[in-house]
């Protein structure tokens, strides 16, 4: 096929993002980790960083620096991971030992390139998005792809754009015609960690720094994630992200949540869970108005 | 656990507090000391704020900051650069208190404040909008705001243009305005102006509308300062048009029209905004041509004019002029078209004075010695061919002359070329004698015209030709002397070249169609088959083995009766009729007749020929004593078939024995005027004087009478005997008359010919539309006069071949099976 151009194109962003030659960029997080990245790759596709280096306006494009002190050195190393190889994955961390991903030393360097280099192939290194990029059939998932139809997957095998205004809230779509809640089985792209709160904070580093893309991307490992850890602590940690740094116009991560809530009504049980949904006015009315709408589907 | 999300959403952000820093840093950012501040320390500090649903005071307080800022620091600069010259010109005053020097100055800076104010005001708002991208992301776009750069924006309308400049004045946007256009009449005036200030302004006004909707035609530019800058040069342009009407002449103004559309264009390139080009351009069109094009094509330096001086480049400049404003160039086309008229009228009625005048110069015509001693009338008849020929050239040098005219000023340009085209028919069709002149043009050119000239000239000459029956309503009428005019060079043999003939049918075939040509190419076939039926009598006569070495040769032209209009030859109408058939012919001559008709019969049985006598020519060997300075001497003549026979005649008697006019006609039965004409050849023409005649007098009268004539002497030793209207003459009155009866016979048959075509497949058909579509099928013909298709429509209901159809709504016919 014609994806041999393709793929050298990929190699060469791959072996950049390896080597960090001709950088003329260093992006700071908050612990000070340095992430010398390339002014001609990251600016293109963010209009936050093509604005703050923009020539002769701001300090950040005189100094060549970029701090983001108050992001999450996770965060940030994903987020430059995103910009060049179309993905981000994070770092495993033993899932059993602790729930929360927020590991310290998880922007360790070697840990990193051992990891991208058992992840030479590009369905792998290119995870999820390597479907929703190029999704052709050639794409190892497209055996998951075609049987699992109601997977979170195929919000994007359908036509993007109108389709939540055309067809109303995507959690119709779980719901079988005789109106019966049912939750997707476990996806088994599913990582061992649960990453609920990471993929909710990518999702609103998207946001912030106007990637579209990495919005998109987080909002799909979310959806998978959640398919496998809704029970997981880290819900309500996900939860408070979503609600407190995403604009109240951008849906689609709430209704991931109130999703869940929805199909998982145990998890009200829950005493985290009882206290996110205390706090947070917006999502005790989202969930209020799915339970009237099932009462309704389930009369008519 | 709950306090551990606390910090997400931005709590502890205290608005006043982050307020103070952005705008601490909004100042920094409008006096160009920016560098020093972090990107992303201002854009966090908005984001929280935003995250924290204080969208809306930001976005206010951003606005109002703006608002302060504008109306504070920048209007102060912009309205200081207003001195003296500039304000007073919103009233007008102000033009004639200061030189354009000193107010082009002032309204240098003026401009130059306002488009850096602009300029700075710009990049600022880039640079905040790159800051409060989140607010214009979330905020803005859910509660459906402006974004604040287009807030901005408007606000620097309303804080600076749409502001007085001080208590009591106009708006600053007016005063911009004046000044703007002040610099642009300066400009037309030949100044020397900074278009590129005037065109930053003009991209200010461009990019700001009335509202913050943005409505694309509610740009400041085309509200408040277009409709002004059109305004004032319509009646800039108004005011020069009439001044140069006055003062210059037509090219002249031309010129200048042209310059100034131009100058317009350009002006809108590269100091107004392409977006008016079009309204400007229609602007000066209107004022310098649209409603001026009429007065300067009248001007005494207008199209006539520039017609009768040939100045093609100026034709054209009027031509593109109008063209500009009117795809059908009405104005000039009825110009040239009536100077067309005009002209050819001209040509016409000197051709009707020549025809008409007396023969004035008799003198010319000795070099032509068989003609000295012809009556006046032929003479008055050779003028008119004469007249006829300088018609259509004069007709022809019309048209090349316009269409010259058409080609290099006019662009080819299809629209005239039909008014032109149609204003040439008009004119030749206007002249009644068209048909027969065109003719004859052609006739003169086939028998001398063409002798000298190349093929390549040949070919223009016919092309020529050509031109001039295209236009000829009345097809019919041409054909009529065209065939007439063919037949006498075909049969007296004037053609210079048979293969020139055939290629002038081949043209007037793609020309006028088949049917047109179908007579004269069966002329042109008689011609060959009688070449071949001589030879063919000839071979006959030899293998007879009759070597009579004084036998009459003999050759014939058989012309099939109806094709060939013979009347040509008969000269005034004469009742020859009968007397023809019974030409006594002398024995030698009778056996060939009789020869010939018996050779004929063989070949084609049942066919009757009838010998054409007064057409006919004879080679007679004739013998004079005296001829050669008084010694003996024989001549070739050659002459008509009439004068032969009365040259034989004189054969068979003693020298001296004369013989009276009378017995002549006894003995030959020749039709008295023919008798007459040929004795005039004979007898009075002093070149082939052969017979003498007495008394010695011009006029044949009864009585006279004829002896050879023993003293004739000639060095010449061919002679040929002039036969009396030989040639294609125009007709004589009465021959037009006949001719005009005779096509208005033929018309008669070709009109009910085709009502009743018409009518049998239609069955039934109102007048109206019988009239029409007669008219429409007849006019590839000719014009059909519609009295006469009345006349028609009657004859036939008569013949009851139609009938009235009594009760229709409105008049209509029935067809008759």
């Amino acid at each position: 096929m014609g994806d041999k151009p393709r793929t050298e194109l990929f190699n060469a962003l791959q072996s950049l993002y390896q080597s960090r030659d001709y950088s003329d960029l260093v992006i700071f997080a908050r612990d000070g980790t340095r992430h010398p990245v390339h002014r001609a790759i990251v600016c293109p596709r963010s209009p936050w960083f093509s604005s703050a280096v923009q020539v002769g306006h701001w300090r950040e494009g005189n100094e060549g620096h970029v701090a983001l002190p108050d992001e999450e050195p996770e965060v940030v190393r994903l987020l430059v991971e995103y910009l060049y190889l179309l993905d981000y994955e994070p770092v495993e961390v033993a899932a059993t030992e602790d729930n929360t991903s927020r590991g310290d030393s998880s922007s360790d360097a070697d840990r990193r390139s051992t990891q991208s280099s058992q992840a030479g192939q590009y369905g792998q290194v290119y995870g999820t998005s390597a479907v929703s990029a190029f999704g052709g059939p050639q794409s190892p998932f497209s055996q998951i792809f075609r049987t699992r139809t109601e997977s979170a997957l195929t919000v994007h095998a359908l036509p993007s754009g109108d389709f939540h205004g055309t067809f109303g809230r995507p959690s119709t779509r779980t719901r079988r015609p005789n109106g019966n809640n049912v939750a997707p089985e476990p996806s088994p792209l599913a990582t061992n960690a649960p990453c609920l709160a990471l993929h909710a904070r990518m999702y609103t580093a998207g946001q912030k720094y106007g990637i579209e893309g990495l919005k998109k991307l987080a909002l799909d490992k979310f959806k998978i994630q959640l398919t496998r850890h809704w029970d997981s602590e880290e819900l309500a940690e996900a939860i408070h992200v979503v609600y407190n740094t995403t604009p109240a116009s951008d849906k689609e991560m709430r209704e991931a949540v109130a999703d869940v809530l929805d199909w998982h009504g145990r998890l009200l049980d829950k005493p985290e869970i009882e206290i996110a949904i205390m706090e947070i006015n917006g999502l005790a009315y989202e969930l209020l108005k799915r339970s009237r709408r099932a009462e309704t589907e389930y009369m008519g | 656990m709950a306090n551990k999300f606390k910090g997400l959403n931005g709590a502890d952000v205290d608005f006043e507090t982050t307020w103070k820093v952005l705008e601490t840093a909004f100042k920094e950012i409008h006096t160009k000391n920016a560098s020093a501040l972090s990107f992303e320390e201002l854009y966090r500090n908005a984001y929280k704020i935003v995250l924290k649903k204080k969208g809306e005071e930001l976005y206010n307080n951003v606005a109002q900051f703006e608002a302060n800022w504008l109306s504070g620091e920048v209007r102060n600069r912009v309205v200081k650069q207003l001195t003296a010259p500039l304000l007073l010109l919103t009233d007008g005053t102000g033009r004639s208190l200061a030189t354009s020097a000193e107010r082009r100055v002032a309204g240098e800076s003026f401009l130059r404040a306002l488009k850096e104010s602009w300029e700075d005001h710009q990049v600022c708002m880039g640079m905040l909008t790159d800051v409060l991208m989140y607010m214009d992301r979330v905020y803005c776009t859910d509660h459906r705001q402006p974004s604040i750069f287009a807030k901005a924006m408007g606000l620097f309308r309303d804080q600076i243009l749409r502001s007085p400049v001080r208590p009591e004045s106009p708006d600053l946007i007016e005063v911009l305005t004046s000044i703007v256009l002040d610099q642009i009449q300066m400009h037309r005036d030949g100044e020397r102006i900074n278009s590129h200030l005037i065109k930053s302004n003009v991209y200010m006004l461009e990019g700001l509308y009335e509202s913050d909707q943005e409505v694309e035609d509610e740009k400041l530019y085309l509200r408040l300062f277009e409709p002004y800058f059109l305004q004032t040069s319509a009646m800039f342009y108004r005011e020069e048009g009439e001044r140069l009407l006055k003062e210059s002449d037509a090219g002249t103004y031309c010129k200048e029209a042209k310059r100034r559309i131009e100058e317009e264009s350009d002006r809108c390139r590269s100091t107004l905004s392409e977006a008016t080009t079009v309204k400007i351009q229609r602007v000066v069109e209107d004022e310098l041509i649209r409603h001026k094009i009429k007065g300067l094509i009248e001007m005494d330096s207008g199209v006539q004019y520039m017609v009768d001086n040939d100045k093609l480049y100026e034709l054209g400049l009027v031509f593109e002029l109008e063209a500009r404003v009117d795809a059908r160039k009405t104005e000039l086309t009825k110009a040239i078209q009536k100077i067309i008229n005009e002209m050819g009228t001209e040509i016409n009625n000197v051709a009707i004075n020549t025809s008409q005048a007396p023969p004035t110069a008799p003198a010319a015509q000795d070099e032509h010695g068989d003609d000295k001693q012809k009556p006046g009338s032929t003479r008055q008849i050779n003028q008119q061919t004469v007249a006829a020929l300088k018609w259509v050239e004069d007709v022809l040098a019309l048209k090349t002359r316009f269409d010259n005219i058409w080609k290099t000023a006019f662009a080819s340009d299809q629209t005239v070329h039909t008014a032109l085209e149609r204003s040439m028919g008009e004119i030749i069709n206007a002249f009644s004698r068209g048909s027969e002149y065109i003719s004859l043009f052609i006739d003169e050119n086939m028998k001398k015209g063409i002798r000298d000239k190349t093929e390549a000239e040949i070919d223009a000459t016919l092309e020529q030709a050509i031109t001039t029956v295209r236009y000829l309503q009345d097809k019919d009428i041409f054909e009529t002397y065209y065939k007439k005019h063919l037949c006498k060079r075909l049969l007296l043999k004037k053609s210079q070249s048979i293969d020139v003939e055939k290629q002038m049918i081949s043209r007037m075939k793609i020309e006028l169609g088949n049917s047109f040509t179908l007579k004269l190419e069966a002329m042109f076939k008689d011609m060959t088959l009688s070449e071949e039926l001589t030879s063919g009598y000839r071979k006959h006569v030899a293998q007879l083995g009759d070597a009579d070495p004084k036998r009459v040769d003999l050759s014939v032209n058989v012309l099939t009766s109806m094709t060939w209009p013979l009347e040509a030859f008969r000269g005034a109408s004469e009742d020859e009729r009968e007397g023809r058939s019974n030409i006594i012919f002398p024995a030698s001559i009778e056996r060939i007749k009789s020869g010939f008709e018996q050779f004929y019969s063989k070949k084609h049985s049942g066919r009757k020929l009838t010998w054409q006598t007064n057409m006919g020519d004879a080679d007679v060997k004739a013998h004079f004593p005296r001829s050669k300075n008084g010694r003996p001497m024989t001549h070739d003549i050659n002459c008509s078939t009439y004068a032969m026979l009365i040259l034989l005649l004189f054969n068979s008697l003693p020298t001296t024995t004369s013989l009276t006019l009378e017995e002549i006609q006894a003995r030959t039965n020749i039709p008295e005027n023919d008798l007459k004409r040929n004795l005039q050849s004979l007898a009075v023409a002093p070149k082939t004087r052969f017979l003498v005649k007495e008394p010695m007098s011009r006029e044949i009268n009864a009585g006279d009478r004829f002896t050879y004539n023993e003293g004739f002497s000639s060095k010449i030793i061919k002679i040929k005997v002039g036969v009396v209207s030989a040639g294609n003459k125009v007709e004589g009155d009465r021959e037009r008359k006949e001719t005009e009866k005779k096509n208005n016979d033929s018309r008669g048959f070709a009109i009910e010919a085709a009502v009743v075509r018409i009518m049998k497949q239609r069955k039934s058909l109102p007048h109206a539309q019988l009239l029409t579509e007669t008219i429409t099928q007849l006019s590839t013909q000719f014009k059909p006069d519609v009295n006469m298709i009345k006349k028609k429509i009657e004859s036939l209901i008569e013949r009851e071949y139609l009938e009235r159809i009594e009760d229709a709504a409105v008049p209509s016919y029935k067809y008759l099976a």
